[in-house]
């Protein structure tokens, strides 16, 4: 899609067609991400953090990427935006039809921001403390070539679709000055001001409280219907996205072991951890006991062989300890394990 | 789980707790005249958002934080004013868990110091033997083996750290267990591992159990009763059953109303409704 700069959010939205909730979008992917490796270097050699992992995300399509701590979520998010210099990645990763892994470091930098947005975790972390608001939004733009006035103009403009209120006054403002709520929808501000073709959003949600959560979250989906942007949300949390999400890959010990529409996935669990994964989600609306999954996430330095699930998994057999399971299609998702799952077995939640 | 029902008499009774931070210019009331009791084997929820006092409540009431007014009764006893011997049992029989298990925990301490220490402290165990018999017998409680005895924090996962910081409250025979947020930090497979420990020991050793959190869900699995706190303010008390079924203040309702469901439709159906009670709000 060509852009004029300073574009709007209205005359954008006439170009893109808002899909009807719960439509299955499937037009052009905006990224695809195939085999991709992430390793960084420690004193025992290199560590091999994510090992073949594929991704897939179209026009206006929110996917929620999850997995728990060690499992190289973060890391993948960090390597789609080649920020870690430490990192040797490989594999493909297409934004658009173009290799980001074949660029040269001012290529890169032409997309950052522009192509694709970043938020993270914990906006008191991101967001630098002595400089005001509104220098960090331009910032976005301004790298990219955009006239000051024109920056201003259109942050003002991102900082009040977000709902902060005041905004053009509020850009004067210092981090501190603002609640966290309100710091991560600046956050948010600066990965989307440029209206990317992608949002890479990592935990954005982990350090608020639930009203604030559930803000965050409706802000990012309204944005996917008003500026057509794919979505990439990780999160280490089943339970957020299922109402947010279109499709969920799940992540365990850097490989994708299951992946599908949001209602199979929910519905119909065919790996053991995606299984566990919901059954510990606790769950307000109900009561009954947690099941927890046994044992601890694989820490990266120490991946068991085979599946590297097997150790924690009610249903591992020998196979699992030595045979890497590979990706195979189960009604309509991808899940690699040996043992899955039955529709029948696992019964509706 | 069916939570085993409370007894009558409270073994933990707060009455008109305040507490005000910040100097005479700015002063801000964390925790604002905050009653409450906990009978023998109940667990208390208490919820809020950040900057809601629960946190400040839970120190004010151990003893962390020094309270500016109201008064707390241990065992019917008040306790200001009370002897050395009846604070020092209190000091005992009230044992904390604390939120982050990576700063809880003396990184330079072996497990065995870290469980044993308050057994010192306490002058609980007679013999070296009996020390170290005690700290294996709770770290078996917790799920932990003997072997971990002589290792460092470090060598643990975060719900194994939470672990050894649960034994460690548990060492000294406590008779109420104060958590605050004890497992938001951890993931949530293993989330749901502590919390089910948590029930298990207070059923086995008739713990009372104040547990602080943000997630109402969780509370909503671990206790018997809720207070659900805003701006250090009690907005709603009562069986959890009735405050979650059937909420009586605009405030509960709408943090309920925020918590994702793990059901697709279901959960698109609860957040378009809280959108729009957001744009008519």
């Amino acid at each position: 899609m060509s852009r004029t700069k300073g574009l709007d959010i209205v005359s954008l939205n006439t170009e893109v067609p808002v899909p009807a909730p719960g439509e299955r979008v499937t037009p052009r992917p905006v990224l695809e991400v195939s085999d991709l490796r992430v390793s960084y270097p420690t004193v025992a050699g290199p560590v091999e953090i994510v090992s073949g992992f594929d991704l897939t995300v179209a026009k206006g399509e929110r996917v929620a990427l999850v997995g728990e701590s060690g499992s190289g979520k973060s890391v993948t998010a960090r390597a789609l935006l080649r920020l870690d210099h430490r990192a040797t990645v490989s594999g493909r990763i297409l934004l658009d039809g173009t290799d980001l892994l074949t660029l040269s470091g001012a290529e890169m930098r032409a997309r950052r921001g522009r192509r694709i947005g970043l938020m993270l975790q914990d906006p008191m972390t991101t967001l630098n403390p002595v400089r005001t608001i509104g220098s960090q939004v331009m910032e976005a733009l301004r790298v990219h070539g955009v006239g000051r006035a024109e920056a201003r103009r259109r942050s003002v403009e991102t900082l009040d679709m977000l709902g902060i209120p005041d905004a053009a006054r509020r850009m004067r403002s210092y981090p501190h000055e603002f609640s966290g709520g309100m710091r991560q929808r600046v956050c948010l501000a600066m990965a989307i001001v440029a209206h990317p073709d992608l949002l890479i959003a990592d935990e954005p949600t982990t350090a608020l409280d639930v009203r604030v959560q559930e803000q965050v979250l409706s802000l990012i989906d309204s944005l996917v219907d008003e500026i057509g942007m794919g979505v990439v949300l990780i999160t280490h949390d089943l339970g957020l996205v299922a109402g947010f999400a279109d499709r969920v890959s799940v992540m365990y010990a850097g490989r994708g072991v299951e992946r599908g529409p949001v209602r199979e996935l929910y519905r119909t669990p065919r790996h053991p951890y995606t299984a566990g994964l919901l059954a510990s989600v606790p769950r307000v609306d109900r009561d009954g006991a947690l099941a927890p999954i046994a044992g601890s996430p694989a820490q990266p330095a120490s991946r068991p062989g085979g599946c590297a699930f097997h150790p924690r998994c009610a249903r591992a057999e020998s196979d699992c300890a030595t045979v890497l399971p590979e990706p195979r299609r189960i009604g309509a998702a991808d899940v690699a394990c040996h043992h899955p799952l039955t529709a029948a077995e696992e019964g509706p939640r | 789980m069916t939570p085993s029902t409370p007894e009558a008499t409270p073994i933990l009774d707060v009455r008109g707790l305040t507490k005000t931070f910040g100097g005479r210019r700015a002063p801000q009331r964390a925790v604002d005249d905050v009653s409450f009791s906990v009978g023998p084997g109940a667990i208390l929820g208490i919820v809020g958002e950040s900057g809601s006092g629960k946190s400040t409540t839970l120190r004010c009431v151990v003893g962390l934080e020094r309270a500016d007014a109201g008064e707390v009764l241990f065992d019917g006893q008040p306790l200001a004013g009370a002897d050395r011997e009846t604070r020092r049992r209190f000091r005992r029989d009230v044992q904390m868990v604390f939120q982050d298990p990576y700063s809880s925990l003396n990184p330079r301490m072996t497990v065995e110091a870290i469980v044993g220490e308050g057994l010192d402290i306490h002058r609980a165990a007679a013999t070296k033997q009996a020390r170290r018999d005690r700290v294996v017998e709770v770290l078996g409680l917790v799920g932990l083996e003997a072997t971990v005895l002589d290792r460092f924090p470090r060598s643990f996962s975060g719900g194994q750290r939470q672990r050894i910081a649960i034994a460690r409250a548990l060492a000294v025979g406590p008779r109420v267990l104060v958590c605050d947020e004890p497992v938001s930090a951890l993931d949530v497979s293993v989330q749901a591992q502590v919390v089910n420990l948590l029930l298990d020991m207070q059923q086995r050793l008739g713990l009372a159990v104040v547990f602080v959190a943000h997630d109402l869900a969780l509370v909503r699995h671990l206790c018997h009763d809720v207070m659900v706190m805003q701006h250090g303010v009690v907005v709603e008390n009562g069986p959890c059953a009735g405050v979650f079924d059937d909420p009586q203040h605009d405030y509960t309702r709408s943090l309920l109303a925020a918590i994702p469901i793990p059901e697709p439709d279901r959960d698109r159906a609860r957040r378009a409704e809280a959108a729009s009670a957001r744009r008519s709000a």
